[in-house]
């Protein structure tokens, strides 16, 4: 069972960890679902051709910088609004996927799946990743000086300026790590957690990441938490779905709903409170 | 009218890069695509079949978007809409009087105002942001459909998840016999002209756009701006529920797995591209449905119409807002060379 929780949770961790460094640079990325969409993408092809699941996981990294280079250029460097940018990279990755899917397994139905990396410890090593990576994440935010500028710029960008540093850079930097932790996150699904390849099959994770960093607070350890629960709740269900409790049988619908349902309902009550980066969802705009 | 014709022309530079990309003869492409589209009265009835829910959610997002409320929830509305015009219908029994078409539309309308007030209300009460709350009501929507069609409002006659199928008299008129085109197309056209009137000429539109543009000023004139936004996303809400409870009493008659087609998705370039007027959005919506209707003809790809319209859109997005940024920055430096 714990190692279903981890499985299951792996992905939301890399790619919340992401979106907390994302959004303490003060920008809200609804294109993380379309970066994610992508690295499975990517990693699960490249893998399968060049046979080799180190290959596929880089190069789907890579993919997701590439995303969160374009991406920020268009909302940092031109100053287009966030929201705009990130739905239309959603759709380009679920066009761009629906197609690719339909070039490379055609009209054949043939099943599309990959030999899994060989456990460690019984575990697959994508999920010492995620365990490290919330620490790292912490640790690169909030003790290098690398992390207090990005910080700075998402609270209060005129005083990034005034250290001599870019703030446009800065927001660069983080949606680039941001952006490869997406593709990381998209590849680990495909590749580890399912070990095939089917459309759309990021099904909303990159969007549940964003209410994970809100519920825990913009900070790496809690929203490593707040992923893990959202991962328990979604292996607890994959667990029951169709199992009667106390006489009565919830429809399967009801239990797939349950991750999405628990995170709008812990958002409710929590309240969004303290902690938003001040600057979060605006572009930086020097002469004003 | 010049930058109308020039994005009309970018939008189709695009779908011809995008066809070359899929390694598609471009020319010849686009003359299926538009034969497909406009060329026979089935392909016209198509297009303006498909232009229908593009039109009322895209005017959804118009009216949020214009109050500054990120409703990307049009999808979950659109939904819901569906499934409460099913349930008033099933609750009206047999053979009910045609006049109750206006009560099955209406429920669509009030259920997709019910989901879009959940997330005004979240957002007003506990500060909760509108993108993250409707995203998550989507997926929630999505379930709730497929939980419903399996059960509570399953056709029990049917092998397959479906509802039962929609009395002859409350499915909406059509045009033609063999065409799909419904009474739902004007209905959309109307949404579009009434709400132009209620932005642009009545003083609750004018205080909608002014919390959109600067809520301080509205604060300011002692205006509640919180009560104004869950005004608006449930405005939004209402008329992406009506599109499905169009799309549902006009096309399909009975609830299916597929129900939501991405046309909530979808319909948010359409009115990024309409400059978010109301206008603009029922020419962006003509000319994506037109896409989606003509890709029928282009044989390998033709299952694909919704997947190449999304890169299109995405593109067509980017580089349109992208142009009008750098457009408006050359004006303003010319403006200060000038003083």
């Amino acid at each position: 069972m714990i190692a279903t929780i981890l499985l299951f949770s792996v992905p939301l961790i890399l790619a919340a960890m992401g979106e907390v460094v994302g959004q303490r640079a003060g920008m809200i990325d609804i294109g993380q679902e379309g970066k994610i969409l992508i690295g499975a993408f990517v990693g699960f092809i490249v893998a399968k051709i060049t046979g080799s699941l180190i290959v596929g996981y880089a190069l789907a990294v890579v993919a997701g910088v590439a995303l969160g280079c374009l991406s920020t250029w268009f909302t940092a460097k031109l100053q287009l609004d966030q929201v705009v940018v990130g739905t239309a990279l959603n759709l380009l990755a679920l066009g761009a996927t629906s197609i690719a899917f339909r070039i490379y397994v055609g009209d054949s139905g043939k099943l599309l799946s990959i030999d899994k990396a060989p456990a460690l410890f019984g575990l697959d090593p994508v999920v010492y990743l995620a365990i490290l990576s919330p620490a790292v994440i912490w640790f690169v935010l909030m003790k290098t000086s690398w992390g207090l500028s990005v910080r700075a710029s998402g609270e209060y960008p005129p005083a990034v300026e005034a250290a001599g540093i870019s703030v446009i850079r800065r927001r660069f930097e983080a949606a680039m790590l941001a952006g490869g932790m997406s593709g990381l996150a998209g590849a680990a699904l495909s590749i580890a957690l399912s070990g095939s390849l089917g459309e759309g099959m990021s099904a909303g994770r990159g969007f549940l990441a964003i209410a994970v960093v809100t519920f825990g607070r913009w900070r790496a350890p809690w929203v490593a938490g707040a992923a893990l629960l959202i991962g328990v709740i979604d292996a607890v269900q994959y667990r029951f779905q169709g199992q009667a409790i106390l006489g009565f049988k919830p429809p399967l619908q009801l239990w797939q709903a349950l991750p999405y349902l628990g995170a709008l309902l812990i958002l409710f009550a929590l309240g969004r409170g303290a902690g938003a980066p001040a600057a979060l969802g605006r572009a930086y705009n020097k002469e004003r | 009218m010049k930058r109308a014709a020039l994005l009309v022309g970018s939008l189709l530079v695009i779908l011809g890069v995008t066809l070359a990309v899929l390694g598609l003869p471009v020319f010849e492409s686009m003359k299926l695509l538009f034969t497909g589209a406009f060329g026979s009265s089935r392909g016209l009835d198509s297009t303006l079949t498909k232009m229908t829910p593009l039109l009322l959610v895209g005017l959804g997002v118009v009216v949020a978007w214009r109050a500054g409320v990120y409703n990307v929830g049009g999808e979950g509305q659109f939904v819901i809409g569906g499934l409460a015009a099913a349930t008033v219908a099933a609750l009206l029994g047999k053979n009910p009087s045609g006049v109750m078409q206006v009560v099955v539309l209406a429920g669509g309308m009030l259920g997709g105002a019910a989901w879009g007030w959940i997330a005004g209300w979240l957002s007003h009460r506990r500060r909760v942001d509108v993108v993250i709350s409707t995203i998550l009501l989507n997926f929630i929507a999505i379930f709730l459909l497929q939980g419903l069609i399996a059960g509570a409002l399953r056709d029990p006659e049917v092998n397959l998840p479906q509802s039962a199928r929609l009395e002859d008299s409350l499915r909406l008129m059509r045009f033609t016999r063999q065409g799909d085109l419904h009474l739902g197309f004007i209905v959309a056209l109307f949404g579009a002209a009434a709400l132009w009137f209620l932005l642009n000429r009545t003083t609750l539109g004018f205080k909608l756009k002014l919390v959109g543009a600067n809520p301080l000023l509205v604060r300011a004139q002692r205006l509640n701006a919180d009560r104004l936004r869950t005004f608006a996303i449930s405005l939004s809400g209402a008329l992406c529920g009506l599109a499905g409870a169009v799309e549902f009493a006009g096309v399909n008659h009975r609830l299916g797995q597929s129900f939501n087609q991405n046309w909530g998705f979808l319909a948010i370039p359409v009115a990024v591209l309409g400059g978010l007027n109301p206008i603009g959005t029922a020419f962006a919506a003509l000319y994506f449905a037109a896409v989606l209707a003509g890709a029928r003809n282009l044989g390998g790809f033709s299952q694909n119409g919704a997947a190449i319209v999304a890169i299109v859109q995405a593109i067509a997005v980017l580089g349109f807002m992208a142009v009008n940024q750098w457009l408006s920055r050359r004006r303003e430096a010319v403006r200060e060379v000038a003083e």
